[in-house]
């Protein structure tokens, strides 16, 4: 069967979609960051194609310790899904200084650098993979252009977005001649898996419907995989 | 009252050009850091530092060249064969931090201005939708979010009557004398309003140009 690497797969989207390659019976390397969650846990005490990896995105070791720990288990990975992602309040507006410019760089270094990091990492697996392909979990707000006019939104994510999505381009230059295939996804506002499994309400989607979409999007191929594209949950393009 | 302006890094010859060419025309130029001709009032190269100074010796800011272009010699890895993670920490420091530290401390100085125009450098390779590169990452991915952060800035900033200016200098394509007259005329060129101007929603939207005038996407 086929396998795939799925990283934040502590809750939410991650979680979601390693339960819908589980329940079709692939093998999933799930990474794991948060210690207080076990929802993760819960969901492999029946799928023993359950893999679960310490992941720390941000953290080279732990980047390498991940790539160590699949490659113990497989020779080969056929799909890589980067999910994972820091967001959260900070203090970074230009009229109330100092900026904590330190939280733009642990943005880019857990939202972009991580994945392309990973990516790399995983390259040896992945090539000799059936699938090579590459899915990467970003946002509408990743678009220069489309940003217009959000003043109210803070810099550090949507910045880090940004860079996400030209670290996905030059994967694109470097590896679809080589035969990877990529998928560039924007989830929309999804509902935040509490640690108890319900869900909280200031959202507008459930991860698991979320999931169900993106995971057969992830999975089909397309006719036009030498176009690099972002699509949302119900398949409209996005600029980016 | 001479319009002021502050070049933020001298280590390109197109900096060095053009904060002679503002010179040249009249302005009155401060630069962080680097060799000086006598007409550039040097200032130091930390940004609560060189903003201080500017007060003192300005108490205002009309123009923000922001010329930051850092591309590390050692830039040169692929995504397939090791990512050198120094060199991404370091550009990014260079080409987004500081940026942001320098506009964050010479703001209010520019407030107090009437110009209320920043300017920054950029590359074509930083086009997520236009580069065709596999390498040159670190320049790339550090560009692409200061673009992002440009963006951000604009929409916090033009409602107090800010305009902005993304420009390529096209480094080793251009003359850098060229690219400097190119960057001088695009950063005080009249607002562009006109129906005929083909650059009239430059003030609308935020735009990435090159030496050359061509619009590039983001």
């Amino acid at each position: 069967m086929p396998s795939v690497i799925v990283t934040g797969a502590d809750r939410g989207l991650g979680l979601s979609l390693c339960k819908e390659y589980l329940s079709r019976g692939w093998t999933v390397f799930a990474g794991k960051y948060r210690a207080d969650y076990t929802l993760l846990e819960d969901a492999g005490r029946s799928a023993p194609e359950l893999r679960i990896l310490n992941l720390d995105m941000g953290c080279p070791d732990s980047i390498a310790a991940a790539g160590d720990e699949i490659r113990k288990v497989t020779d080969s990975l056929d799909m890589f899904i980067s999910n994972a992602a820091l967001m959260g309040p900070v203090q970074c507006d230009l009229y109330e200084p100092p900026m904590d410019l330190e939280a733009v760089w642990d943005s880019f270094r857990v939202n972009a650098l991580g994945p392309v990091r990973l990516a790399e990492a995983l390259l040896p697996l992945l090539e000799r993979g059936a699938m090579k392909r590459l899915c990467f979990v970003s946002s509408e707000v990743a678009c220069v252009a489309l940003m217009k006019n959000r003043a109210d939104s803070p810099y550090p994510y949507p910045m880090s977005k940004t860079a996400l999505n030209m670290g996905v381009r030059l994967l694109h230059n470097t590896l679809y001649p080589r035969g990877y295939t990529f998928r560039l996804f924007h989830p929309g506002w999804m509902k935040r898996r509490m640690q108890d499994g319900s869900l909280s309400e200031n959202a507008l989607y459930d991860p698991d419907e979320i999931g169900g979409v993106a995971s057969r999007y992830f999975e089909m191929p397309l006719r036009d995989e030498h176009r690099l594209v972002m699509v949302d949950y119900s398949g409209y393009e996005w600029p980016f | 009252m001479k319009d002021t302006v502050l070049i933020t890094d001298l280590e390109h010859a197109f900096s060095l050009s053009l904060a002679e060419v503002f010179a040249r025309e009249g302005f009155r130029v401060f630069a962080m850091g680097g060799a000086l001709s006598g007409r550039i009032t040097p200032l130091p190269s930390g940004a609560r530092e060189a903003a201080a100074e500017l007060e003192k010796q300005a108490g205002k800011l009309d123009f923000l060249i922001d010329t930051t272009d850092v591309y590390d010699p050692a830039d040169t890895f692929t995504l397939s064969d090791g990512i050198d993670a120094a060199v991404m920490e370091r550009v990014f420091r260079q080409n987004v931090l500081r940026p942001m530290r320098i506009l964050e401390n010479v703001l209010p100085l520019l407030d107090a201005g009437e110009g209320r125009r920043l300017f920054y450098l950029t590359g074509a390779g930083a086009s997520i939708n236009g580069t065709r590169c596999v390498s040159g990452i670190a320049y790339a991915m550090s560009k692409a979010s200061l673009h992002q952060f440009i963006q951000m800035t604009r929409n916090k900033l033009a409602p107090k009557g800010y305009t902005f200016r993304v420009f390529d200098p096209m480094h080793g394509r251009t003359a850098p004398e060229a690219a400097a007259e190119s960057a001088y005329h695009y950063i005080t060129r009249r607002r562009g309003t006109e129906n005929h101007d083909p650059l009239r929603d430059d003030e609308e939207n935020l735009v990435f140009r090159d030496a050359q005038g061509r619009q590039h996407p983001w």
